[in-house]
């Protein structure tokens, strides 16, 4: 049996997480061999100390004192935050309220005969399940960085010599990985790209030079322009994280027409208590199709074909040399 | 009629309101210390998890509507409190790797004492202690620090721990395996001497 086995073995004794028949078999086993029960006492001992140390920086997180202000602080706080959200409790509304609010929702219903009113999404829930996609599967964007792509753009023309159609894209998937890529479609030779390879390498290529790779993104060398694009991946994660955990500062805009005609449901991110802002499109099944965070706008490949292998650096750049930095 | 302090925590909560905040305060009250210790292990920094812990209640109390009772209400505050961290940590250093903030630990390699140097006094032995404990957990990706905090100090079962922490139970197992493995190879020098450790 290898070592981790024999590990998750002592670790599932100890919490109490085996079967009665695991359990049994065990302890027939510990009986017989003192290396086990060597093992399940240092096991043991470890997690012993373990806990006393969890124990005495709980203790000394907080006294009394420290805790009943926090309270009284977290209730004001709350109470505050639900006043200025306006959120009221339907029992103190009056009667009149309520069925002037029920007539206007059925004159609205009525005037426009939408199929939508009556399945209004929540914003959490879409949130949620494009957090949860981008997370577990592989997605895909084209966007645009406004002014802040002129500097690559420019970059790119000038290599190229004249003025060419770019592209910019965004791969994202499972694990953090990550590959974006601005480039003269077609012309491989300007090229920039950066990622995160899923396998502890952040890289980002220099056209002109090898790729560089290294266990942490810090660890690359100063280069605006991956940093710049990689700007994109981060900001896309951290504004669906913030989104689901912040759920008080989502906002259902509503139902959206879009410049070519098509209709999605807006969400937004934002508020006095957002840390970010942002804005996301859905479609009637809860697809994100759109994103806007900062200056950067995304709209999501339908059914992308491209799978997790091409993260990987030898399908992104095949035959470039790879530079490993050292931290 | 039983008392506030018999009540049920999502009874509390569901009872809360911008008028009375009573029962919420009372919440707060039972599940205050715990959060806060829990951030503080995520995060390693005692201010950072105040701000945390103040803002998964806040934020739990104002989506209150919104929270089916599908589990134990310390789940759910633990949930908000890890993500709000982790948010915390990548906000913090946006140069942080992926793999910082999911599942690979660093090596804890290095942090263990030379098991022949001369053991000092048992006052500042275990001061020692407790700093290459904490060093190490640091090591640790946040979701498993979070994992063996839960299992050792809250003594949640594996189940829980995956509900908490959004994974698999085969990834909370592993999460704690890998946890005290790093541990024991921490503290190999002191267990090799087969003594408790006070």
């Amino acid at each position: 049996m290898s070592d981790l086995n024999e590990k998750d073995r002592l670790s599932d004794y100890l919490d109490g997480e085996m079967s009665a028949s695991e359990r049994t078999e065990f302890e027939a086993e510990l009986k017989t061999s003192e290396s086990l029960r060597l093992e399940l006492d240092r096991m043991r001992r470890a997690s012993g100390q373990l806990r006393n140390h969890f124990q005495s920086k709980a203790a000394a997180a907080v006294d009394d004192e420290g805790c009943a202000i926090a309270v009284e602080q977290i209730v004001r706080m709350s109470t505050q935050e639900l006043r200025r959200a306006d959120i009221k409790p339907t029992a103190r509304r009056s009667p009149f309220m309520i069925f002037a609010l029920a007539l206007l929702v059925l004159g609205l219903g009525l005037i426009l005969a939408s199929p939508f009113l009556n399945n209004e999404p929540s914003p959490d829930e879409l949130i949620a399940d494009a957090a949860d996609r981008i997370n577990h599967q592989v997605s895909e964007f084209s966007f645009s960085l406004g002014p802040q792509l002129e500097p690559m753009l420019g970059l790119i023309r000038s290599r190229v010599g004249y003025d060419v159609e770019v592209k910019a894209r965004l791969r994202i998937g499972p694990g953090g990985l990550a590959h974006v890529l601005i480039a003269a479609d077609g012309l491989e030779a300007v090229q920039l790209q950066a990622g995160f390879d899923g396998q502890n390498h952040w890289f980002a290529n220099d056209p002109a030079g090898p790729i560089q790779r290294a266990p942490r993104l810090e660890d690359l060398p100063e280069n605006p322009l991956a940093a710049g694009l990689l700007g994109v991946a981060l900001s896309l994660r951290a504004a669906l994280d913030e989104a689901r955990n912040n759920p008080a500062a989502l906002e259902l805009v509503g139902r959206v027409e879009d410049e070519f005609g098509g209709e999605s449901w807006k969400v937004h991110l934002g508020g006095s208590r957002a840390r970010m802002n942002g804005d996301f499109w859905f479609d009637d099944e809860g697809q994100l199709l759109r994103f806007g965070i900062g200056p950067v706008m995304g709209v999501a490949t339908p059914n992308p074909d491209f799978g997790l292998e091409d993260f990987q650096l030898d399908r992104i750049l095949p035959g470039v040399p790879i530079e490993d930095v050292e931290p | 009629m039983s008392s506030i302090e018999e009540e049920d925590d999502w009874d509390l909560l569901a009872a809360a309101s911008a008028e009375s905040g009573a029962g919420f305060a009372e919440l707060v009250r039972r599940h205050y210390r715990p959060a806060l210790a829990f951030s503080r292990q995520v995060l390693g920094d005692l201010h950072k998890a105040e701000d945390v812990t103040q803002k998964a209640f806040v934020n739990i109390f104002v989506a209150r509507e919104r929270f089916e009772r599908k589990a134990r209400f310390r789940t759910l505050l633990f949930r908000v409190v890890l993500n709000l961290s982790i948010n915390e940590v990548s906000r913090k250093n946006r140069s942080l790797s992926f793999s910082d903030l999911g599942d690979e630990e660093q090596s804890v390699e290095g942090l263990a004492p030379d098991q022949n140097s001369v053991m000092p006094d048992a006052s500042v032995e275990a001061r020692e202690l407790g700093e290459m404990i904490e060093g190490g957990l640091m090591k640790l990706s946040p979701k498993h620090r979070a994992a063996l905090y839960l299992r050792e100090y809250q003594g949640m079962a594996y189940n829980e721990i995956a509900e908490t922490l959004e994974a698999t139970l085969a990834e909370v197992k592993i999460w704690i395996h890998r946890g005290r493995s790093a541990m024991q190879q921490i503290l190999k020098p002191y267990l090799d001497r087969g003594e408790r450790i006070s």
